[in-house]
């Protein structure tokens, strides 16, 4: 089974999130950022997740934290409602690959997880890149990538009272560009 | 008629040289009876002596005209006094000629500090006695002109107050006394020959004529301003005057005399200044310059008569004090017109002061009638502003409300995204504890059935078998645990879901204007926990609360608003780049103390610097960054705890952070 750590200061979380995903994921959870590490060292763990708002340091400073030693490991940030901002800023910057909004729905966690386990699988084999599966795969999870981020940004739109920046909106029309490009390959690749 | 020569004047100098250029033992004058002849013998300290030679003399006296030798004695050619000096100095002057033919030889001593004249007239008895008569009445009216003009210039003085008349009495007194002197008539009239006074009267009558003299035509001249280095002559001509006074004093009567003689040239000088104050148009000099003409006129005839130039007559012998008399009284004329002057210049003066009244009260009026229009004007103007003021005050006072419902409207946004964080975390594992619960649930009572369903027909032991490899694979020890968590889980959040839900209820009773006994504690607590989102992952929170605070009448809602914001300043002052939030401590305490309620919020931040300690509560005053605080926070939580009759207090340093103190009543 997949190895899956999650870091959170809130215990029920913890163990809503065991009982849920216990079956079909190795799940680790612990509150204190020292044994994630501790537990990061002494196994492969593909999928991290990390809770955003925590005493003693966030979830983002967390991930910055492994990213060097574990630079192959999938991220996911879990937040409350009020830090979107800093997640989608965390996105942008690579350190994260998805984020999960509390309270999370138990299907679209999943499929979260399973997308997550595959793009590590793909971050694994990255240096043969020329198979062909690899190809779609790669295709598949820019065209993910892409519709993940312009579905963040629109949610902070919703989620907020200012008027919408140009900056963001430069985001999105990049990233609709990217899916176009990369539909265009997959396209290609058919024909 | 020619009248014949009857006497010859002979002159024998004893330690004594003329300096009129006399020589030794030679004739030079000519006596003729009813004539007089007048030789000068110049000055002499010591006693002059000299020889008389008369013939053919008919019972004539000879008259010595002078009075003012120090000593005179006469004798004849045998040594017998004729005229000793004892008699000359009580007045008798004269002594008889004999009848006889011959020629008779007299010896004549005289000793004078001053200029040795001699004049003498042979004549009779009668002739002499008649024309003392004559010099005795015009020295008597003399002297009446005189003291008339001094008693009328007196009372001028008195009445106008001008000092220019007391200047002028004084002169006048002295050129009076001047001329009776020259006359004879002092020592006649007040004094003997014999007193002190007597040997230097003519030094002292004379320096102190000069003196008056002198000021008063200053004064009336006004040297001072038209000519002005002739007044710095004269108040030199004054000092000298005061030393040949001074020299009296050092027995040197002739050197005085010769300096009051030398000085008595100023007299000129004085014309010269009358026709430079006529000149520059001082109408009055003119009187001046024809008095001080007629005066030196006068001293120049008696000069003359005196050097023998002029014959010594009734007139050359009167000159001088009819000179006088005609000076002080054209004076006198000029000092009544200046009256007039005087007068011309007040009306004068009166009508300019008129006129500059009238001009005055013109210019008033115009200045009334410009201040009454930019009075109505300012008023116009003030009217306007304070329209405008209103205006203002009318905005100010409703941005002022806005900014007080925005701020209010900032704390309820704020604590309402606090609110959904926090009620998120619950709410999830509340929301996805009920799927695994559900699911463990399910699977044992799919056990619990599969034992329901157990066939005793069947083999048991099988069965049993079955059903424990079941158990085993459930793991029901494990799920045992789990659905012990998942309720706890539940039981938590929906508690946490319900403290959360009442913390709510407070800041929905913020704009309650009613007030309502509450618990301080309670209020504090729902506050901190709408905070938790902001404190959890920034600040050490302790909070420690005091037991037995009672209940007081208060608005909730606006206390909640005074935590929420001194907590939040508490938390950005502690929000310090170089400490990790477990070193950043708040520390919120609540006691009982003094019958009052306290409330401490203590940060261990980077304090309020001591410059602006005294403006934190100033509306709009802010160091945050513009939209990141309104800067009314402060001033809002005064105002709130001022509505409460409570005191709002804080200490703050750079080293130990600041603690904000609140006390508040207790009201039942």
């Amino acid at each position: 089974m997949i190895k899956v750590l999650y870091l959170d200061d809130e215990e029920n979380n913890l163990i809503a999130f065991k009982a849920l995903f216990r079956r079909e994921f190795d799940v680790f959870t612990t509150t204190s950022p020292q044994e994630a590490v501790a537990y990061l060292n002494a196994n492969e763990v593909p999928i991290i997740l990390s809770d955003q708002k925590m005493p003693e340091l966030s979830g983002v400073e967390f991930f910055e934290l492994t990213l060097n030693d574990f630079p192959n490991a999938v991220r996911i940030l879990v937040t409350g409602y009020a830090d979107i901002e800093a997640v989608i800023d965390a996105i942008n910057r690579g350190q994260v690959y998805r984020y999960v909004a509390k309270p999370w729905n138990e299907n679209d966690l999943r499929v979260c997880l399973l997308n997550a386990a595959e793009r590590y699988e793909m971050n694994i084999h990255s240096g043969d890149s020329d198979s062909k599966t690899n190809k779609w795969k790669l295709a598949k999870s820019r065209i993910q990538d892409a519709i993940h981020k312009v579905k963040a940004v629109v949610s902070s739109w919703k989620g907020s009272s200012q008027p919408i920046a140009a900056d963001s909106l430069n985001e999105v029309v990049n990233e609709l560009n990217a899916l176009e490009e990369s539909v265009n390959e997959v396209f290609e690749e058919v024909r | 008629m020619k009248k014949s020569i009857i006497g010859l004047l002979i002159l024998y100098f004893v330690n004594f040289l003329p300096t009129t250029g006399f020589s030794q033992n030679e004739p030079h004058f000519n006596l003729r009876i009813n004539e007089s002849i007048s030789p000068n013998l110049g000055l002499s300290e010591d006693t002059v002596k000299f020889g008389l030679t008369i013939e053919k003399c008919d019972n004539k006296f000879l008259f010595f005209r002078s009075h003012s030798y120090d000593y005179f004695s006469a004798s004849d050619s045998n040594g017998k006094v004729v005229l000793s000096n004892i008699e000359y100095q009580n007045g008798i002057q004269e002594f008889s000629l004999s009848s006889s033919a011959g020629s008779q030889n007299f010896y004549i001593k005289i000793l004078s500090s001053e200029q040795i004249l001699v004049p003498m007239i042979a004549s009779d008895g009668n002739a002499i006695s008649h024309e003392n008569k004559i010099k005795d009445s015009f020295y008597l009216f003399f002297a009446g002109i005189f003291i008339s003009i001094i008693l009328y210039n007196l009372f001028l003085y008195v009445s106008l107050g001008d000092k220019l008349y007391l200047t002028y009495v004084v002169a006048t007194i002295f050129i009076g006394l001047v001329q009776l002197h020259f006359g004879g008539k002092l020592t006649e009239w007040f004094y003997t020959r014999q007193s002190i006074f007597a040997i230097y009267d003519t030094h002292i009558l004379g320096a102190l004529s000069g003196v008056s003299t002198i000021m008063f035509a200053n004064s009336f001249l006004n040297t001072k301003r038209y000519c002005n280095w002739i007044y710095k002559i004269s108040l030199f001509s004054i000092g000298l005057y005061a030393l040949s006074l001074c020299l009296l004093l050092f027995s040197l009567p002739t050197v005085s005399y010769q300096i009051i003689n030398i000085n008595a040239s100023v007299s000129l000088l004085l014309v010269v200044a009358s026709v430079y104050s006529i000149r520059q148009g001082h109408r009055q000099a003119k009187f001046f310059l024809f008095a001080w003409s007629f005066f030196l006129l006068g001293v120049t005839v008696f000069a003359l008569k005196d050097f023998g130039i002029l014959p010594f007559n009734a007139f050359t012998n009167f000159a001088l004090p009819v000179g006088s008399v005609v000076e002080i009284l054209l004076l006198s004329f000029a000092l009544a017109d200046r009256i007039n002057v005087l007068k011309q210049e007040k009306e004068l003066s009166q009508q300019q002061a008129f006129a500059a009244m009238k001009e005055n009260e013109r210019l008033v009026t115009e200045q009334n009638i410009q201040l009454e229009k930019k009075v109505h004007e300012r008023t116009a103007d003030l009217e306007n502003r304070n329209t405008e003021l209103h205006t203002a005050m009318n905005d100010l006072r409703m941005t002022q409300q806005q900014l007080v419902e925005s701020e209010k409207l900032a704390s309820i946004g704020q604590m309402t995204a606090g609110i959904a964080h926090e009620i998120n975390n619950p709410i999830n594992f509340v929301q996805s504890n009920v799927g695994p619960l559900k699911r463990d649930i399910d699977e044992i009572l799919e056990l619990l059935s599969q034992l329901a369903d157990i066939d005793e027909n069947k083999d048991l032991l099988e069965q049993i078998n079955h059903l424990k490899s079941q158990y085993v694979k459930l793991d029901v020890e494990y799920l045992k645990k789990e659905i012990q968590q998942l309720l706890n889980g539940i039981e938590d959040g929906s508690k946490r879901t319900a403290e959360i839900v009442k913390g709510l209820r407070v800041f929905s009773r913020m704009d309650r204007s009613e007030l309502i006994s509450a618990d301080i504690n309670e209020c504090l607590n729902s506050t901190l926990v709408v905070m938790k989102n902001m404190t959890k992952a920034e600040v050490t929170l302790n909070v420690e609360l005091g037991e037995n605070i009672p209940k007081t009448f208060c608005y909730p809602g606006k206390l909640s608003q005074v935590f929420m914001n001194l907590v939040t300043n508490a938390v950005q002052a502690t929000r310090l780049p170089d400490r990790q939030p477990i070193d950043r401590v708040i520390n919120v305490r609540s006691y009982f103390k003094d019958n009052k309620i306290c409330v401490e919020i203590q940060d261990n931040g980077k304090g309020i610097p001591t410059e602006i300690q005294d403006k934190i509560f100033e509306p709009f005053f802010t160091t945050k960054d513009v939209g990141e605080g309104t800067g009314l926070g402060l001033g809002i939580v005064a105002g709130i705890i001022g509505e409460h009759n409570g005191h709002l207090s804080f200490t703050s340093s750079a080293a130990e952070g600041t603690t904000f103190l609140i006390t508040l009543p207790i009201v039942n």
